[in-house]
């Protein structure tokens, strides 16, 4: 017998999966085929399902609105859908759309132990990328690594809203991430349809994702102290390129202003009218964390 | 050192010396399918509840048990809209904060608020018609509650807000200080903050954004002299030892994380631990004998001091009641853990014997399936009450002990699909399971098994006897003599029939020419009392 193979779409929240699925469904590879969707939502109830674009195809769409998908509490909810599709259904394809939160690398363990792997195998796990928040998310939850760390293929979305150099950049994040996997741009989920085809599904072993890539973290900055706007400008400049985001409030001695960092670049720097203490998030990467720590500190330390 | 169950349950989260490992299953939305209730009807109704929840104390032998497992709870007095679902607790459907609504529009909950009623008077009348049981009152965990607020902009504003995700953090923080004591004052005895969702981050945005208000939050439980759990699921072993840094009593994880993982951090803590029999594919998909070893697998991982012996979270809706039962019914019972612990991974058990012919011999044969009679009392007991009378019956009877220890004694004991030791098996057949049967009982099943054998010995002396003749044939009378002679000496009982027609020689192809010709035909009784199958007929007809 053979087996159905899976389609699996994962990336954070806001990536543009559901777009992305949109357009595989346009595509004339699905569009002949006896297909199941199964959208699994986490905190965003019945808004997905509806999106799903149900002209296109002759799909049947099931949705799962509990927990994460693969998350253990919805692991039966998964599963009834499975064990219906092999009885009943027996579609030619499934396209699963992960919950945003999703650890992506338990789905194959469940197949595996619940005794399906006879009838369903994954052909391949691709992953979307939101190119405007994914190296902030990136320290920060711990899925939006091990999606990447899973995924056979990477598409960049939203590439139209980033300029060149943070492209690249965000490339090389990505790669230190899964130094091999294949990288596409696109922008509103538009995936290139030789991509369904031209990738096959490694299987990784669970993967321990214990902590955030050790070359990328975040450190929290709050202090009452004023700042001084020169020394801000030389830890910015110190840390340089490794400095991939930083966003918060500085209070200096002219008063507080907002400021914004992409990639080491002051990009945004607005004076705010109430008077506020310090207060920001840094994103370093490649650089060593107690130094950027170190840095940060004199800068708040050395005019007092 | 015997001790009451809500003892052994307070004695194990403060990491102190019990009898046993206690037994806490997280019945939520379960206990509905206990009583036939959806679990929309049953999480509305504090009669379906109450009733819901004593049903499973009276069933599954619990040490504790939690009054609800609902993290909604808090959610929809803040007007977070609720998706309900009849196997399943409901699912938060919006987010106040990214619907319009400011933080300051959101109070903390009033003891009546939503449905809080409701679960605090179940916990009263729990508490009251089971004075004797661990209760446990579980709010939903500053980190999940935020997130139900917020919805997963939370993740964003980590990095974009971070101080208006501290506030929230921090409101989140007061309401569960709230509803703890709410639980408390309704007679709970641990308060669970179940936080699921700190899964998702790493031990640095832990340490900022969750330690400071769980922290906070602990120290109110403990200055109320009760004592804490921190419950989480999924795959959040990065945070094990930023959650014990928090100064819960105990912790609690499923399936995802290793228990002697935790263990290894939380005891060094002075933090107990607790969890986590698999929820789906031992508890829901699995059999009793899963669930049993599942459990005890968790305990010999666990060790017996700070752990407490649960469900990886929330209980499925259908989780088959036989396996919690199995559970209850063993972590009483040293014996029953010592043959759980016997019966190693059946699937390594491939081999059976072919035992359709077993017990065919002249003798009686009793297998008596044991743990070991040498270390175990009832296996003792049991194999000594066959050895004392197997005498009488004077070389009749013989007796054989299989010791389940062993894998040849094993692949046996499932061959015989005997499931639980000691078990008495006469010929092959399981007579008397988990029971040492008395003197004059087990005298009288081996008298009828002996009984059988003669009934199925004569069953096979019976044969016909044809005697095929020409009708004019002298020979024919001197044979008939000779038969019914024979017939007599021997006391034989053998029909005999006479045919003279040409066919009758043509059936069995012989010629009338060759009269006279005897054949005999000898009966083997193949079953009785019973339809035998289509394809064991094919088999006996092939036998011919």
């Amino acid at each position: 017998m053979e087996t159905i193979p899976i389609y699996l779409l994962t990336g954070f929240l806001g990536a543009g999966k559901t777009t992305t699925l949109n357009h595989l469904l346009t595509l004339d590879f699905f569009k002949k085929r006896e297909l199941v969707v199964i959208i699994n939502e986490f905190g965003t109830i019945g808004i997905d399902g509806p999106r799903v674009n149900r002209s296109e195809t002759r799909h049947k769409l099931f949705e799962i609105n509990r927990g994460s998908l693969f998350c253990t509490c919805t692991e039966k909810d998964f599963l009834k859908i499975l064990l219906e599709m092999k009885e009943k259904i027996r579609p030619d394809a499934i396209i699963i759309e992960a919950s945003g939160i999703a650890e992506t690398g338990d789905i194959n363990r469940l197949i595996i132990d619940s005794g399906l792997s006879d009838f369903f195998e994954i052909h391949c796990n691709i992953c979307v990328v939101d190119a405007t928040n994914f190296i902030k998310l990136l320290p920060m939850v711990k899925s939006v690594r091990s999606q990447v760390v899973f995924a056979d293929s990477v598409v960049i979305n939203k590439c139209d809203l980033i300029d060149e150099k943070e492209l690249k950049v965000l490339k090389k994040v990505i790669q230190s991430i899964n130094p091999k996997i294949p990288i596409d741009n696109t922008v509103k989920g538009n995936i290139n349809s030789m991509l369904i085809n031209s990738i096959s599904h490694n299987i990784k072993e669970k993967a321990f994702i214990d902590k955030p890539p050790e070359n990328i973290y975040s450190i929290t900055i709050r202090n009452s102290i004023e700042i001084d706007r020169n020394t801000f400008a030389n830890a910015i400049l110190e840390i340089g390129k490794n400095l991939l985001r930083l966003k918060g409030n500085i209070k200096f001695s002219t008063g507080t202003k907002f400021v914004e960092v992409i990639n080491g670049e002051l990009v945004n720097e607005e004076q705010i009218s109430e008077q506020k203490n310090t207060s920001f998030v840094a994103i370093g990467w490649k650089i060593n964390k107690a130094k950027m720590k170190e840095i940060f500190d004199r800068m708040v330390w050395c005019n007092n | 050192m015997k001790i009451s169950r809500q003892n052994r349950v307070l004695r194990a989260t403060r990491c102190e010396k019990i009898d046993r490992t206690p037994w806490v299953p997280f019945i939520g939305c379960h206990a509905g399918a206990l009583i036939g209730k959806t679990a929309t009807e049953y999480l509305q109704n504090e009669d379906f509840m109450v009733k819901g929840i004593q049903t499973a104390i009276d069933k599954y032998n619990p040490d504790g048990i939690p009054i609800t497992f609902d993290l909604q709870l808090e959610a929809e007095t803040f007007g977070c809209e609720l998706s309900w679902a009849d196997d399943n607790p409901p699912a938060v459907a919006s987010h106040p904060l990214i619907d319009g609504k400011n933080l300051s529009d959101l109070k903390i909950p009033l003891p009546e608020d939503g449905r809080i009623g409701i679960v605090m008077n179940t916990c009263r009348r729990i508490r009251k018609q089971n004075p004797d049981i661990a209760l446990y009152g579980l709010i939903t965990g500053p980190f999940t509650l935020a997130l139900h607020l917020l919805g997963t902009k939370i993740f964003m504003d980590m990095f974009d807000a971070p101080d208006d995700v501290e506030k929230i953090l921090d409101f989140c923080r007061q309401t569960g200080e709230a509803i703890s004591k709410y639980y408390i004052d309704a007679g709970a005895d641990i308060i669970a903050v179940v936080d699921p969702m700190t899964s998702q981050i790493g031990p640095e945005q832990f340490h900022e954004f969750v330690t400071p208000h769980a922290k906070k939050l602990f120290e109110y439980i403990r200055t109320s002299k009760k004592l804490s759990s921190f419950f989480v699921c999924g795959h959040a072993q990065q945070n094990i030892e930023e959650m014990c840094k928090c100064r819960p009593d105990n912790i609690c994880v499923d399936e995802n994380i290793p228990l002697d993982y935790v263990r290894d951090i939380s005891l060094p803590m002075q933090v107990s631990f607790g969890g986590n029999i698999p929820l789906t594919s031992v508890l829901l998909l699995g059999s009793e004998t899963d669930s049993q070893k599942s459990a005890l697998s968790c305990m010999e991982r666990s060790g017996k001091e700070g752990f407490i012996l649960a469900p990886g979270c929330d209980l499925p809706y259908a989780t088959p009641q036989k396996n919690l039962e199995a559970i209850g019914k063993m972590i009483d019972d040293v014996y029953q853990q010592d043959v759980v612990k016997a019966m190693t991974d059946e699937a390594n058990v491939c081999d059976t014997l072919n035992m359709t012919e077993y017990g065919q011999s002249d003798r009686v044969i009793i297998d008596i399936i044991t743990l070991d009679s040498e270390a175990c009392a009832p296996c003792q007991y049991m194999v000594e009450a066959v050895k004392a009378i197997t005498p009488e019956f004077q070389g009749v009877v013989e007796w054989r002990e299989h010791k389940i220890k062993h894998q040849q004694s094993l692949v046996f004991m499932t061959s015989l699909m005997v499931k639980n030791v000691p078990t008495i098996c006469i010929d092959g057949r399981i007579t008397f399971v988990s029971r040492i049967p008395k003197r004059d009982e087990m005298i009288a099943a081996i008298q009828k098994r002996i009984i059988e054998k003669m009934r199925t010995k004569i069953q096979r002396r019976k044969a016909t006897l044809i005697i095929l003749r020409k009708r004019d044939d002298e020979l024919f009378q001197k044979t008939r003599e000779n038969v019914d002679l024979a017939i007599k000496e021997l006391g034989s009982e053998v029909e005999v029939l006479i045919k003279d027609d040409d066919n009758s020689f043509y059936a069995y192809g012989l010629s009338p020419l060759q009269s006279p010709a005897v054949v005999m035909a000898k009966y083997n009784v193949k079953s009785a009392r019973k339809v035998p199958d289509v394809n064991i007929i094919k088999e006996w007809i092939k036998g011919i």
